[in-house]
This record gives structure tokens, sequence and C-alpha cells, in this order.
């Protein structure tokens, strides 16, 4: 399974994956029928240390990532720097997510309770410390920076209450027409609104209120009174 | 699945916006939130990559006062990424419009028509009637030169004859229009006579009375005083917040209603990823709190706040009496919910085209 962009700067040297290797592997070795990896934030799997039988880990690591970084979210909201997280079941087996150096996750899956408290002595103890510098000295700046997602065209405001009254019309001719929009009707409508999309983006104004001004005589024909 | 809190004249709505990774869902719920006035709009939350990919949804809470009621849409974008394919699953779940955005250009058609085939199997697998789901098309990216003419991506995409509208999500061109649509039908669904019966049993627990809030509540401050947490929270997988006692953290309380729903749904998914394995619930664990989440019924669970000092064998506990209280008290919700619900249809009947128009100001 693969994701569009390799963007995340996870790279380790060989005797750093033989360190994290080893590193997991304490982690497991010292919980109960437990496995352990650590995935970037994305939840792209980076080492995992004695994997597990007949789990689909991709989908693991990608909804452990999701939730954790939902979790991060909560925590703000408590006025707390980041919360770790365990999912537990009725049948003491538990998933146990915790953020190692704000860049990537060890994730856990054991049997067992109270296994939370157990992994927070490690987190915090030299094993914690340990896996935050390999994933420190894994870390390599960003490759690219993307472009700002949104450039708002500044239209002008009797443009924009144009365009708004236009809208207004034909919702309301919707709602009271609901048969009236056939198949041409429509098409015309979604190009005359292309066409004045396009005069917008493109800071056209004068187009702009023409096509709204045409497309209200227009659906006044249409749908006349 | 929306839900009208008549204790505090709320109505609350999901719409979620779908499509293939970078066809501009994101983008579109930016330029919303560019556009709103702050009033109008709540905190906008975004769980995506270091390199801006949504990673589990973006959230905008939008809001409108209509004829005495405060409607609240909670709008989201699902990642379009194949590899959060389970996620996106779960921020589909009791959806009452979808936007489906098309990427215009001509080589995304394939992605495009794999996005739109999730979608239908993702609904099905939720037991959510796709074709009884309000949808709109966004026709996205329509500046560039290699988008595809409408009429040929109306042929491709638009097989239900749906709403649709060209955008231009970078500007901004489009994008309100076409949630606007969306925002009204799926008000316009709540408002039809018989609604209850083409939404199933999703519809339920939709009407929740002052009554019904002043019990929940009520159990949730027994739930504090013999746990010792300082809040609970009673959560609806799809809408959020039901009830509350004690003291709320700040900031947005749609937008922590809709994390703490997505952020169980997500544990609960992962959990049902280990084999055999039955979910009992969450924990999370800072410097000073913990928080502790438990599932009531099929919907909803129970979340408390607790400071580290508490026994975790006692909240633990309280937690699986209050489970059985509250399930109680929701199953009386359910049950009444269908006729309370034939005389909210005139609420929603003459509110509908306000709110619309309100929001049509932004």
């Amino acid at each position: 399974m693969a994701i569009g962009d390799a963007n995340v700067g996870f790279t380790l040297t060989p005797q750093g994956r033989m360190r994290l290797i080893r590193l997991l592997d304490t982690f497991a070795e010292q919980l109960p029928q437990a496995s352990a990896f650590l995935t970037d934030l994305a939840g792209r799997i980076v080492e995992i240390a004695r994997k597990p039988v007949g789990v689909k880990l991709e989908e693991i690591s990608a909804l452990a990532a999701g939730c954790y970084a939902s979790t991060h979210q909560l925590a703000g909201a408590f006025q707390e720097k980041n919360f770790a997280l365990a999912f537990q079941h009725e049948d003491d087996r538990q998933v146990l997510v915790w953020p190692v150096g704000e860049r990537a996750l060890l994730v856990v899956l054991l049997r067992g309770v109270s296994a939370l408290e157990d992994l927070e002595e490690k987190m915090e103890g030299p094993l914690g410390a340990d896996l935050a510098a390999v994933v420190q000295e894994a870390r390599e700046p960003l490759q690219s920076v993307p472009p700002p997602r949104i450039e708002p065209a500044e239209v002008p405001p009797e443009v924009r209450a144009l365009e708004r009254a236009l809208t207004e019309l034909i919702m309301d001719l919707q709602a009271k027409h609901p048969t009236g929009f056939t198949p041409e009707v429509s098409s015309r409508l979604l190009h005359a609104r292309e066409d004045l999309a396009r005069a917008i983006a493109g800071g056209d104004w004068p187009r702009a209120g023409e096509l709204c001004a045409s497309t209200r005589a227009w659906l006044g024909q249409v749908f006349p009174g | 699945m929306a839900i009208l809190r008549e204790a505090t004249k709320e109505v609350i709505c999901k719409i979620v916006y779908h499509g293939a990774g970078r066809s501009g869902k994101t983008t579109s719920l930016l330029h919303m939130n560019h556009r709103l006035a702050p009033g109008q709009r709540g905190q906008f939350i975004t769980l995506e990559t270091p390199t801006e990919r949504t990673l589990f949804f973006d959230l905008l809470p939008v809001k409108v006062l209509a004829g005495g009621y405060s409607f609240r849409y909670l709008v989201f974008a699902t990642p379009g990424q194949e590899y959060y394919h389970a996620s996106r699953r779960l921020v589909l779940k009791g959806a009452d419009a979808i936007v489906f955005v098309v990427d215009s250009q001509r080589e995304r058609a394939q992605d495009n028509w794999e996005s739109w085939e999730l979608l239908e199997k993702n609904l099905k697998e939720l037991g959510q009637r796709a074709d009884a789901l309000p949808l709109v098309i966004q026709y996205n990216k329509r500046d560039l030169p290699n988008a595809m003419p409408l009429e040929e991506a109306e042929r491709r995409y638009n097989v239900r004859r749906s709403f649709s509208f060209p955008a231009i999500a970078r500007t901004g061109q489009g994008v309100y229009e076409t949630f606007l649509t969306a925002a009204k039908l799926a008000l316009t669904r709540l408002s039809l006579p018989g609604a209850e019966n083409a939404m199933g049993e999703l519809f339920h627990s939709l009407v929740i009375t002052e009554d019904d809030g002043d019990r929940l509540t009520k159990q949730l401050a027994k739930l504090n005083i013999e746990s010792g947490a300082t809040t609970s929270f009673l959560v609806e997988e799809s809408s959020g917040i039901i009830a509350s006692a004690g003291t709320l953290p700040a900031g947005d309380q749609e937008a922590l209603g809709a994390i703490l729903a997505c952020n169980f749904m997500a544990a609960q998914e992962l959990a049902g990823n280990l084999a055999g394995a039955s979910f009992a619930g969450t924990v999370q664990r800072g410097r000073q709190w913990i928080l502790r989440s438990m599932r009531v019924d099929q919907r909803r669970f129970v979340v408390t706040a607790c400071g580290r000092g508490a026994a975790s064998r006692k909240v633990r506990d309280a937690m699986l009496y209050a489970r059985g209280a509250l399930g109680a008290q929701l199953k009386m919700v359910d049950q009444m919910s269908p006729n309370r619900l034939r005389q909210a249809h005139e609420v929603f009947s003459s509110v509908t085209a306000i709110a619309v128009h309100e929001l049509g100001k932004a």
C-alpha cells in the first residue's frame, strides 16, 4: 500500500535502524504478548518488532495516526501538550500509542492490564530517551513547501452582491419549480455558472456583472413571474 | 444524523465533502472559513500530514441563527488517499448530505470514478442508503486548461442527476454556492413528511427535549460525583455532544464534540482490526488529565475527564454504572423520537428557508 507523497523525512542509517529495532524489541519483550512498531505522524510504518500474525498492521497504523491526531487536538482543549492513548478491549488486549519526539508514534499491541502506566514509566526513563534520540537523528528537513492553498479573489462588493442575489434566485426557483430544471435548463445554468466563476477568478468584474444580469434575464424567461 | 435539541433550540447537521486525493476538499473548507464572518464559523480544524494531506478529517463548524433556532453544520472533509480508507468511512458515518468534489482535469477521471465507487461502497458498509442521501457535485479546478467539458463531466459523474456546480476552490468561486445547496438539502430532507421512514433507524434519536436533556445531564452530574471526574460528556457519533456536566474546557464545543466522536470511532475501528477483540473503551493520559471513554449503546458513548489523582477502579466502576443508567434513558428518547419528530417537522419546514437565507448573506 503506497501513499502519494513520501515527504515526511524518516531516513535511518543502517546503524540507526538496528538501534531502533533493538529498542522496539526491548519495549515488546518487557510487556506480555506484545509487539511494537514506530510510525511517522502520517501513519507510515518505519520499523516493527515482533510482528503480530493475522493483523492488518498498515490499517492499524493509519487509524492510530488519525486517532492520535484527534487526541492531540483534545489534549489542546484540555490545556495539555500531549495525551498518550490506550484502546482497551474486554479481553485485556490493548493498543497503546505514544508520541515520540513530536515526529513519530510508538504503537504497542499487547495483552494485560495497566500497561499504559508501565509504558509511561519506560517512556520517561532511559528507554524513552534512547528512542527519542533515534527519531531525532533520523529527522531530515521537508523536501518541499506546498504552495498556499487559497488565494481568494478580492471581489468588489457590488459584484459579490450580484452573485449572491443570483444564487438566492436560483435556490428560490429550485424550491418553487423543482421539475422546471430540465436537463437543458440545468446544463445551460451550469455553463452560465462556469463563465461567471472564470470571470470572477480572472478579475473581469464588468463581464461578471454582465453574466449575472444575463443569467437573471434568461431565468426570468424560463420561469416567468 | 441530524439532532434537534429542543432544550437549547439547536439543530445540528453533518455535511461531508468526499472526493479523490487533491481534488480540493480541504481547500473548499478553507475558502468557506475565509468567507464566513467570525460569528458564523467555529474553529477550523485540520488533521493533516506534514505535507498538508488530510490524515483523518478537516472540520469547519458553521453556525447560523434563524427562527429562534441555532443551526449548526458540522462540515467535514474526508481524507482522499487510499491509505486512509478506514478513517474515511468513519467520517462519512451519519452524514446528512454529501458534497462530491470532482477534480475536472481529464487525467484525474479514473481517480474521481474510483472515489465515487468508494463513496457508494462505504455508505453501504455503514448501512446508509446512498440514494436516500442528498448529494451535490462540485466540479473543481474549472480554470485549468485540461479541465474536461462540463457535458462530459455531467455524463461521467452526475449519474443521479444531482445539483452540480462548477468551482475554482483556490480562489473560492462556486464553493459557497455548493455548500449552501447541500445545507439546504440536508434540512429540506428533515422537513419532509415521512422522512423518518426514508432514513430508517438512524433517524430515531433526532429530537432531544428539554426534559431528556435534564435527565441526561443529571446522570452525568452523578457520574462526576461518584467518579471524582471534573467533566463528563455524552457523545453521539455523528453529531457530537448530546449532554454534558461539570466544568467544560474553553473553546468551540461543536468542534470538541466532533473530535471526541471521530476519536472514539477510530479507536473502535482499530479495535475491530484486532481479530477477536471486543472494544471496551479508551484512556487518554496527559500530565494533569486522564480522559476515559466507554460505549453506552450502538451510537453513543460517555467520556469523563479526571485529574491524575482519581482512582482508576473507582472511575471505571462509576462509568459502568452510568453506562447502564444512560442507556436506559436513551432507550426512552429513541422510543419517543418518532412521535416528537412529527411535531418537529413544522420547525424544520418553517425555519429551513430562513436558515439558508441567513447563510446566503455570508
